[in-house]
Formats: C-alpha cells, structure tokens, sequence
C-alpha cells in the first residue's frame, strides 16, 4: 500500500493550476460577485421604486391617520371615529425603534399588542391577514413637525416559536402618512445581510412578487437558516423574516400564499 | 473583494483545485466547480474564524459537497479525457492512476485523497464531511480492496 501512496501522491502532485489559470480564475470570481451585488442592488433599487410610487396612493389611505398627540406615557392614533389604541411608551419625541434581540429598549416600553382587525378598525386601513399572526405590537413610529410620518408594526417575538425546531416567524408591515418625508418615502424593508443569496417568488394568492433572501445565521453546518421576504401590497411594504433549522424554501412560500 | 479573501484564495485555490479533480477527474469541470466554492465562500466568510486550519476545512466541506451535486445533477462521462489532463505531464503510471480512481465510487474518491494526500485522520475526516468515522473507515477500505484488485498494490 505504501507504493500505492507514492503513486497516488506523485500523481496528485502534478494536478496544479498555473498562476495565470489562477489569476484568470480570480479575475472571474469578481465579475461574477460583482453581477451578484449588481442583481441584489437592482432588486434593491426594484423594491425601492415601488416604495416611492406607492407615495400618492400611501397618503391617500392612511390619511385616516391624523396625528398624534405627544404625551409622555401614552400616544394616540386617532381615526375619524376619534377611538385610540393605548400604546405606552415613555418617549417618543425622536424615531423609536424596536431591536429584535432588545424588544423594550431603554426609552420604550410596548407592552400593547393589536389583532389585524383591532389595527383595522382604528386605523380605518386594510391590511393582510395571515393565520401565523396571533398579534402586532407597534414597531416604529416617525415624525415630522409632530405628525406621524410612518408606521409599522410587526409581530412579538414569542408569537411563533418553536424551540426544538428553531422555528420562529416574524411579520410586520409599514406604511407612511401624507407626513412622511421624501427619505421616508424612499425607504423600504432593508434585508439585514448583504452578501445572501437573492431571489424572486410570485405570490400566486396575491398575484404579486416578493424578494427575498436567504443566509444562515453562523458558520455551523447545523445552524438555522434565516430566510426574509418583502412584498408591496396596496400600498403597505410587508416583511416576513423566518429562522429554522432545516429550512426549505417552502416553509417560507407557505407563509406568503397564506396572506389574504 | 477584500485582500484577506484574496489571501485566502491564493494560499488555498490549489488545494482545492485538487481535490475537486479527485472528484471530476476532469479539468473543465474542476475550475467550474472551484469558483462556485469561492463564491460560496466569500458570502458568508466574515462570519467564519480567522483560522486558516478551519477555513480549508470549511472549503473542504463545500467543496465536497459542490462536487457530489455536480456529479449527481449533470451526465459526465466516463471515459478520461486525456487530452483535458494532458497538461499536466502525467506519466503512465499517473495517466493509470486516474483511470483507475475514475472507475471507483466519486464518494470513496474524496476518502482516499483527504486520507491520502492531505494525510488526515479518520476523525479528522469524520469531521469535516459530518459523517460517522465507520463510514469513512468502510469507504476506506473498499476503494483500497478495488484498487488494490486493478492496480496488483
């Protein structure tokens, strides 16, 4: 056996690359991450647009919204029916965000979750129902000159979560008033990795398409994957952010055609 | 690309390179498949250690398990191309040697040349392809007994 290493060694040895087929290889290796940045970048850039062109209709619907009243403590959305949501928050003078790993940051305290039809009825807007969502809380409110510029909301992280499996859903959705800035505007669900894999699915229940991306969340072989979706449905950016172990991609395409 | 990356390709491409070929036994093929891992590395490789030990280890994985989807997705043929391999100045015992291994399983294949040529062991093996040392021993064992056969070692 110790010939038959030798053989196997000495002929091992001589399948090389030359420094120019390594070179040319490299130089290939940019092309094609560059093409994969530049197809990301358009989806990008696809989603953005639509984001912007959904501005006339966006404040057409939500002007139901008609502002809200900064108190310390508690904020209200009034419709035209003048009811309110109770939201309590200990300031809001500045865009409050809601970390997924910090649910209540230091300047905020949620502890209001919404069904869809109780947003529905408030808001007097219409939003997609999905049976995976049990309820919203509010996410992110915006403001300018005081009034409300955008809203989102986006489901408690314990909504979903399996922890066996490693299965967890999160869905929220963002819309902006007739308040909301030209920067605003622009801004849709961003994905939070770069360098994942982009990719397009048509909705066939909602007869639209969503992007989506796909990474994992550590080098490990057995870790989960997380895989985001981002769709524009009558005027409302939606964002499904799904984390599991053996993920498929139909576990995702399950969530979007159960939105109605 | 950042120049770590490009460190990392330099100091690993060839290795890579080779163990892809002991898979395809087949150049074309082998750079094909040698971007891919590249470009399935450079995705995620900020999030891997800064260990070039691991990092070939990790290439080894990809690579592995490219190859085995190429192999299973495409009609390759059987037959050695000598004038692909030609380039590399193959003497008629290496010219043997490749077609000998072409005629053994792809997945005993990979076994012999980390075994082999990269000089791992069992465990290391049983590790970077995620399967139970008794398979990596039983794979050993069989491509040996069929080469063994061919090639009177």
């Amino acid at each position: 056996m110790k010939n038959f290493e030798k053989n196997y060694k000495s002929t091992f040895d001589k399948v090389s690359l030359s420094n120019k087929e390594l070179e040319d290889l490299q130089n290939n290796l940019y092309k094609k991450q560059n093409k994969t940045n530049l197809r990301c970048a358009v989806l990008s850039a696809i989603i953005l647009c639509f984001a912007f062109t959904t501005v006339v209709y966006g404040k057409e619907i939500v002007n139901t919204i008609k502002g809200f009243i900064l108190e310390e403590g508690t904020v209200e959305l009034p419709n035209s029916e003048g009811t309110v949501i109770d939201a309590s928050y200990t300031k809001f003078t500045e865009t409050v965000e809601i970390k997924d790993d910090n649910p209540f940051n230091e300047n905020v305290d949620i502890s209001n979750k919404y069904s869809d039809i109780e947003i529905e009825k408030k808001l007097g807007i219409k939003i997609l129902k999905n049976p995976y969502v049990k309820s919203y809380m509010i996410d992110k409110i915006t403001y300018n000159d005081n009034k409300c510029s955008t809203l989102s909301f986006k489901t408690s992280q314990d909504d979903y979560y399996v922890e066996d499996d490693y299965w967890y859903i999160q869905i929220g959705f963002l819309f902006h008033t007739q308040y909301a800035s030209e920067k605003e505007l622009n801004q849709a669900y961003s994905f939070e990795a770069q360098n994942s894999e982009c990719s397009n699915y048509h909705i066939k229940s909602l007869k639209t398409n969503a992007n989506i991306q796909t990474y994992k969340t550590n080098s490990g072989m057995n870790s989960p994957t997380i895989a985001e979706a981002s769709f524009i449905y009558d005027h409302i950016a939606y964002h499904i952010k799904l984390m599991k172990k053996d993920y498929n991609s139909k576990d995702l395409y399950d969530v979007l055609e159960s939105f109605t | 690309m950042d120049e770590n990356f490009t460190t990392i390709y330099k100091q690993l491409a060839p290795d890579i390179y080779k163990l892809i070929f002991s898979y395809t036994l087949n150049t074309c093929d082998t750079k094909d498949i040698l971007q891919n891992v590249f470009i399935k590395y450079y995705k995620n490789y900020k999030r891997y250690p800064n260990d070039i030990i691991q990092i070939k280890k990790i290439l080894i994985r990809i690579a592995s398990n490219l190859s085995k989807n190429f192999l299973k997705s495409k009609w390759h043929s059987k037959t050695l191309l000598i004038d692909d391999v030609s380039k590399y100045q193959f003497n008629d015992n290496d010219t043997r040697m490749v077609a000998e291994l072409s005629k053994i399983p792809h997945q005993y294949r990979i076994v012999l040349y980390l075994f082999y040529y990269e000089g791992y062991k069992i465990s290391e093996i049983s590790e970077i392809l995620k399967m139970n040392e008794s398979t990596i021993k039983q794979r050993l064992r069989r491509a040996r007994e069929k080469l063994q056969k061919e090639m009177e070692i």
